[in-house]
């Protein structure tokens, strides 16, 4: 019924990527990632938060339960070696060399940062990583994150937490034979709210 | 010997080893540490030796978007 997500020579049955933050409670978390069985979950992270029911051991056992494979991201940093720096924590912690890398250039719309996004996005690369990199949709910065390395690009449809949906889906639609060099340019564009991949 | 984990500052016997620190304050696991801002190999605990005033990072895993 639906195309398989092909990503970094990964084949997934799901198209949807499923973040775990915000649920009500980890029986809702848990319920909900069942019922979807998305092709990857995004995890973060923290520091320890005593008696949290949403990071440490008590998460780790709902993933490890879910059995989903796992998309660490680099929430919360804002600079390159900040982002280097956890997605080498990430991979330490999550096993794997997946990572959804986030560098943010603005506090207040969490819109990221151009320049540091292709900076880390090329050294993790030259480490070993598979780079998920939530971006802009500036036709531009696409193609320097294919340049560095990057298979997928995830452009924003709409800043986050806003809940617009795709602000300019034209564009969106447009964006395989607008960035030539995509390994998304032959196939039907995906998915998602932010990802994009063949 | 004082050191800053997470924020909140500590005092730990000298020397002290990242090893070491991570025995006395029992972390959950998984996790990773950083010392001053850089990522610390697992495998690299036993040999790094703290210094008065390092900074060290613990964190967990952690829901995330």
């Amino acid at each position: 019924m639906y195309d398989k997500l092909i990503a970094y020579e990964q084949v997934y049955d799901s198209r949807l990527l499923l973040g775990t933050a915000r649920y009500e409670s980890p029986t809702h978390l848990a319920n909900s990632v069942r019922a979807a069985a998305p092709a990857l979950l995004t995890v973060a992270l923290r520091r320890q938060v005593q008696g949290s029911s949403v990071s440490g051991e008590s998460f780790w056992s709902i993933l490890r339960s879910l059995g989903r494979p796992l998309l660490p991201n680099t929430a919360g940093c804002n600079t390159a070696k900040d982002a280097v720096n956890i997605a080498m924590m990430a991979r330490e912690v999550f096993a794997t060399d997946l990572i959804k890398l986030e560098v943010i250039g603005d506090e207040i719309n969490l819109q990221p940062d151009p320049f540091g996004l292709v900076e880390a996005a090329a050294e993790l690369t030259k480490r070993g990583f598979k780079v998920f990199p939530y971006c802009t949709d500036d036709l531009v910065l696409c193609r320097r994150l294919l340049d560095v390395g990057c298979e997928v690009l995830m452009p924003w449809a709409a800043p986050i937490g806003t809940g617009q949906g795709p602000r300019n889906p034209e564009h969106s639609a447009n964006f395989g034979s607008d960035c030539p060099m995509s390994p998304s340019s032959s196939t039907p564009v995906s998915v998602s709210r932010h990802t994009r991949a063949r | 010997m004082s050191i800053v984990v997470n924020g909140e500052l500590y005092v730990v016997p000298s020397p002290t080893t990242i090893e070491g620190l991570l025995r006395l304050l029992r972390p959950e696991r998984p996790f990773a540490a950083a010392l001053n801002g850089e990522f610390v190999p697992a495998v690299e605990y036993e040999g790094r030796v703290l210094t008065e005033g390092d900074h060290v990072d613990v964190v967990h895993p952690s829901a995330g978007g």
